[in-house]
């Protein structure tokens, strides 16, 4: 694909063509050298045009069960009623035996099929049970030029649901119930803190009310961020409170990043992940220790706004690997 | 109140355990109701309940063979004195074919004719009573009903369970056992897996093969009837009903008198539910899909050549292979559509699969924005021809019309030929029961459609 045409499709995108959105999803995810070319392409147009710090991009993760469709489809249509547009990414896991899976809950999270101020496209872990794939990063940046809201949902179980954090503005962990197990990891530092806690199900009586009483005791101090305490929500999708409330939240996390003027150091950084989480799929650990540690990698990757694919090159023939 | 409750049943072939099965449940449901709500009279503890048999076992294979099938199952229902059916409704030998002319749904009802009119059944008491063999299988029926009970209790209760896709994970997981019986030789369906040779049939050597043709006009009578009746309604009347119903539901009240109010004034069954749905919002079940595949077979060398293709076409095309499986229209059955789904995802395809009664658009949509490489189809209504057209308009209104289509279903060959003539790439029948070899097709047609040789 030329560079004329990439162009073409970044402008279409941003304003809003839902067919070239799909078009240049599947050129993203796709891992074809010649169509690794277009990504690239697409990805310099979208950078160039702008990526608007106004857009949103939010992680929501959690255990199997909790509700997570559920909640998607009840944000989405506070988003919509607010006006708001959507764009979303989820995430289920594949089979490690046949690669196979089932994707998407589409009409769960919105039946509307009419609305063009929606759009789903559902993606499988590729293998990485509760992880992201390295398609979901760039689909994103392309969905933030689209919508107002984009958002990522994926089961996360123990550490995983830090792929999400490394990818979105703001993170939303949402619990079960009684998980106790959700506790004792997030204050044993294994869970990593979202900007947002949710206890969805909330209908659930007693049992909900003594978990929110212990995430709020847990919470209780000032997210690694700073300057953000993270709120505790109660939340029934299923009976629909809580809701507003919790699109507030996110909103006022968004709007907090805006004020503190970090979107674009956190994207940057979230950029880096990117490249590095490539390099570690591409060479494992030894070639990220060979590129100077992760921590080191990470730091000059997220000083300057350069092209990501540049790069990722970049550091491929340093690893002596074949450029393209 | 219990006493006005009654059953649906089905009944399969193998029509000694079925007969059993509707004994265990009579003895069940009369204990139950005895024990947990005290109904004493024991009339009123009847188990009532209707069937309509399996058409499931039916094939497209040697149809006339189904008649027998259809008798055996009856049997099951109608044997035991004490656990008769109230009410049978039998399908037509046909069925697996197309729809059944009137002529084929009059030889159903004479079979039960027959049986009550002609047989000497009606002149005994229960013949199975006292039968060592009977009773050890309605025992063994009984115990495992109830410790399935137990296990739904356990999880909250028959609500939970559907909710949490576990009835229907359970329903699609033993339905997928069963195709793998029959793909593996184990389970056997005469004319299908065995003695499939045979001479023509005479029954499907007419002019219109032996199946009922639907005038394409009967839609647009329909429609010019609907819009005649409508035009002698009192609108205001209607409109002010429609609102009594909408608050009704707002407000969280019996829906029945407003309901009632709707049908005196000519409210359609449509409007109504419109009305309720923009209220509650439309329930979508879980599909089920999401089974663990079983032991038996998963590493049968077929599929383990066909898991191959899928990933080397994927790594060919630079993405994994995405099928989409839409189940368009009002007909409610799925385990065509649920089994490809279960197969596809076993194969290795990456699968989006949404349940019954999509409308075209959003198929179209959803195969749109999920950016798969082909739409499989599963329509088993007849209406097949219209909403293909249907979504071929919705996907080329989107810009999607070069993803491939694929049908499945209850397909006549001449409505096939039209199918492929408009560009449906494969029809799948009921005849088509080997699974790898459907999944190998949707593969070669994925590979024609992206310009990739179909030799491998």
């Amino acid at each position: 694909m030329s560079n004329h045409s990439t162009a073409e499709l970044a402008t279409r995108i941003r304003h809003g063509d839902r067919a070239a959105l799909a078009r240049a999803l599947n050129i993203l995810d796709n891992r074809l050298p010649a169509q690794r070319e277009s990504s690239q392409q697409l990805l310099d147009a979208v950078r160039a045009g702008g990526i608007p710090v106004e857009s949103h991009m939010i992680g929501i993760t959690g255990p199997p069960g909790v509700g997570k469709s559920s909640l998607t489809a009840a944000l989405i249509q506070v988003w919509r009623e607010r006006g708001r547009t959507v764009g979303v990414l989820a995430v289920d896991p594949s089979s490690p035996i046949s690669g196979g899976a089932l994707l998407g809950d589409r009409l769960r999270m919105h039946a509307v099929a009419q609305d063009d101020g929606v759009f789903i496209r559902s993606l499988s872990s590729r293998g990485e049970f509760g992880g992201l794939s390295a398609e979901v990063w760039p689909m994103g940046q392309l969905m933030l030029t689209a919508f107002d809201v984009v958002l990522v949902e994926t089961v996360g179980v123990g550490q995983r649901e830090i792929d999400v954090s490394m990818l979105c503005d703001t993170t939303c962990f949402v619990a079960q119930p009684g998980s106790g197990d959700s506790i004792q990891l997030l204050k044993a530092g294994i869970l990593e803190v979202p900007h947002v806690l949710v206890v969805n199900k909330y209908d659930m009586g007693a049992v909900a009310d003594r978990t929110l009483a212990e995430f709020t005791a847990a919470l209780a101090t000032e997210h690694a961020d700073g300057n953000w305490r993270v709120p505790v929500l109660a939340t029934s999708a299923t009976q629909h409170t809580g809701i507003e409330a919790l699109v507030d939240a996110l909103d006022s996390h968004h709007t907090s990043l805006i004020e503190r003027g970090t979107v674009a150091a956190k994207r940057l950084e979230h950029q880096a992940r990117w490249i590095i989480k490539r390099l570690g799929s591409e060479f494992g650990s030894a070639g990220i220790a060979r590129l100077g540690g992760e921590k080191n990698l990470l730091a000059s990757l997220s000083e300057q706004d350069s092209d990501p694919f540049d790069c990722y090159i970049h550091y491929r023939q340093r690893l002596g690997a074949d450029s393209h | 109140m219990v006493g006005r409750i009654s059953f649906f049943v089905n009944a399969g072939i193998r029509f000694i355990e079925e007969t059993c099965k509707l004994r265990a449940f009579t003895r069940m449901w009369n204990a139950l109701v005895a024990e947990r709500y005290g109904v004493e009279d024991p009339k009123l503890r009847r188990f009532r309940y209707g069937v309509q048999v399996n058409s499931l076992g039916l094939t497209e294979s040697q149809p006339e063979n189904n008649v027998q099938r259809i008798v055996l199952e009856m049997l099951s229902v109608t044997l035991s004195k004490n656990a008769r059916a109230r009410a049978i409704q039998l399908p037509a030998w046909n069925e697996a074919l197309g729809l059944p002319r009137p002529w084929d749904q009059q030889w159903a009802l004479r079979m039960q004719q027959v049986l009550a009119l002609e047989t000497d059944l009606l002149e005994y008491g229960d013949i199975f009573d006292g039968s060592p063999v009977i009773e050890a299988k309605v025992q063994e029926l009984m115990a495992g009903a109830e410790a399935e009970m137990a296990r739904v209790a356990e999880r909250g209760g028959m609500v939970e369970c559907i909710d949490s896709g576990y009835v229907k994970r359970e329903l699609v997981h033993s339905h997928s056992e069963r195709l793998r019986d029959i793909e593996l030789g184990e389970l056997k369906i005469v004319g299908v897996n065995c003695y499939q040779q045979t001479t023509e049939s005479p029954l499907t050597a007419g002019t219109d093969a032996g199946i009922m043709r639907v005038d394409a006009r009967a839609e647009e009578e329909q429609i010019a009837s609907l819009r005649a009746f409508r035009a002698t309604r009192e609108q205001a009347d209607v409109d002010q009903a429609l609102k009594q119903l909408r608050a009704a539901a707002l407000d969280g009240n019996n829906i029945m008198p407003a309901s009632i109010a709707c049908a005196r004034v000519g409210v359609t069954t449509g409007e109504w539910s419109e009305v309720l749905r923009e209220v509650f919002g439309e329930y979508r079940a879980p599909t089920g899909v999401d089974t663990i595949a079983g032991s038996k077979g998963d590493d049968s060398e077929p599929l383990q050549v066909l898991r191959a293709r899928v990933s080397a076409t994927g790594e060919e095309l630079g993405r994994p292979l995405r099928l989409l499986i839409g189940k368009p229209g009002l007909d409610g059955h799925s385990n065509g559509a649920e089994q490809i789904a279960v197969k596809g995802r076993d194969a290795g395809f990456e699968i989006v699969y949404e349940g019954i009664r999509l409308t075209p658009a959003q198929i179209a949509r959803a195969a749109l924005e999920e950016g798969v490489h082909l739409i499989g189809l599963s329509v088993l209504s007849g209406s097949h021809l219209a909403l293909v057209e249907d979504i071929r308009k919705e996907l080329a209104a989107i810009h999607a019309d070069e993803v491939p289509i694929v049908i499945g279903g209850i397909i006549p060959e001449s409505d096939a030929e039209a199918l492929r003539s408009q560009g449906v790439k494969a029809v799948f029948t009921p005849k088509d029961v080997d699974m790898n070899a459907i999944m190998h097709t949707i593969v070669d047609v994925i590979r024609q459609a992206s310009g990739l040789a179909t030799d491998r």
